[in-house]
């Protein structure tokens, strides 16, 4: 059954997913206006 | 990691596969079901943005005007469940109904709302209600099981589910405990059964008996089973609300591994009596049963703090807060997606009367212990 998904579990997918995108948008990469 | 926290996730595969076999996944698959996921979320959006004002000199604008997005989230996922089960789809396509990741994305984001000066003063409290009502909660469910004949390890799965953070509880008890994967399927759909109208109810309820935000948030986090269905609740009570109940169910959360490890060894050394516990070590295994999102929420919240406190501006926060608001919607047409009665019925009356006077009794007691320990709380800005 592991075999089927990736190896990264969809905890720590979740959780460097979130802390990404909340530095991308504190350091300004992605701007308010491109979030609708 | 891989293995345990891959079995651990599995939550949506677990409760499909344990009916009948499913139609396999396949990117394609994957990739429509995303188109579909995105396209009722933006129109969960675009009613969320627009419905209030359009109805609002209408004998509905009253009524609309208080409706939340969770609300429309959820009854579109449902609409869209019973569109794509018709056709034949829905299995198809449900590779890219992820509640999990999306509600824990969404939740590592909420983190960045909330001043770090929150959470460490709800902190001890939150540890306090999550353990008295986890041992109460948990302890009832056992006792009824037992006295209404159920199998041990249904015993176990549902008294971690109602007592801890439903089908994520679920599915680590079941790994503890070894449970069959229909008592595991039973158990998830009970969950998300009484998890619906709980999102509901509790804002109602609340705000029916005049309860503060930070008393009503702690309720919600404390009593609903789900995660994703904690955070609809929250977000319909309001946004203060939202923040405790986010606290509280990740203090419960960061709980769920101590249970798993205590199962364990209660089932090898007195249930199956094994005569000794598997040779794991304990920290280990309390590791990679750690829901690791709670540290990205807390992470947020730092990183957040330090950069208001460094001069940061406020509206990037904004963003970070619509960015937080799409994941929870998708993550709420998920569940409106994934939702299925069919192993409920197959359950039968037990299961279902135990689950259902364990939450009557998460419900009174959670309410006792929110009012005793978050009445007078006060949220920083």
């Amino acid at each position: 059954m592991s075999s089927r998904r990736p190896v990264l579990g969809e905890d720590w997918a979740a959780t460097i997913t979130g802390l990404v995108l909340l530095l991308l948008v504190l350091a300004g990469v992605i701007p308010g206006w491109v979030v609708p | 990691m891989a293995g345990e926290e891959a079995t651990r996730q599995e939550s949506v595969e677990q409760r499909t596969e344990a009916a009948a076999p499913a139609p396999p996944r396949t990117t394609g698959g994957t990739i429509a079901g995303l188109v579909v996921l995105v396209a009722l979320a933006a129109v969960v959006r675009l009613l969320d943005q627009t419905l209030p004002e359009a109805t609002e000199d209408t004998a509905i604008g009253g009524v609309v005007s208080v409706i939340e997005y969770p609300v429309y989230a959820i009854l579109l996922g449902l609409l869209g469940n019973l569109v794509l089960t018709r056709l034949g789809l829905r299995e198809r396509l449900s590779g890219a109904f992820r509640t999990e990741f999306f509600i824990k994305t969404g939740l590592v984001l909420l983190g960045a709302s909330i001043n770090l000066a929150t959470i460490v003063s709800a902190a001890g409290p939150a540890i306090v209600q999550a353990v008295v009502l986890i041992s109460i909660v948990f302890g009832f469910t056992w006792w009824l099981g037992g006295r209404l004949g159920l199998d041990d390890k249904l015993r176990a799965l549902l008294s971690t589910a109602v007592s801890i953070c439903g089908v994520s509880a679920a599915i680590a008890a079941a790994g503890a405990v070894q449970a069959k994967r229909e008592q595991l399927a039973y158990t998830a759909s009970l969950v998300i059964v009484f998890a619906l109208p709980s999102i509901f109810l509790l804002p109602l309820l609340a705000s029916g008996l005049g309860l503060e935000q930070a008393v009503a948030g702690a309720w919600i986090g404390g009593n609903i089973d789900t995660t994703a269905a904690v955070t609809a609740a929250g977000a319909i009570a309001g946004e203060q609300a939202l923040q405790l109940a986010a606290i509280i169910k990740s203090t419960q959360n960061a709980l769920l591994g101590v249970v798993a490890v205590a199962l364990t060894a209660y089932f090898a050394l007195v249930v199956e009596r094994k005569g000794a516990a598997p040779a794991r070590s304990w920290g280990r295994d309390l590791w990679e049963r750690f829901p690791k999102f709670v540290l990205g929420f807390l992470a947020a919240s730092i990183i957040a703090t330090v950069f208001l406190a460094s001069g940061g501006s406020k509206d990037a926060i904004s963003a970070v807060n619509d960015l937080r608001t799409l994941f929870l919607i998708l993550a709420f047409v998920s569940i409106g997606l994934e939702f299925r009665v069919a192993p409920v019925r197959e359950a039968g009356w037990r299961p279902v009367g135990v689950f259902a006077a364990a939450t009557g009794v998460n419900l009174v007691v959670g309410l006792g212990l929110a009012a005793l320990l978050f009445t007078g709380f006060q949220v920083e800005a």
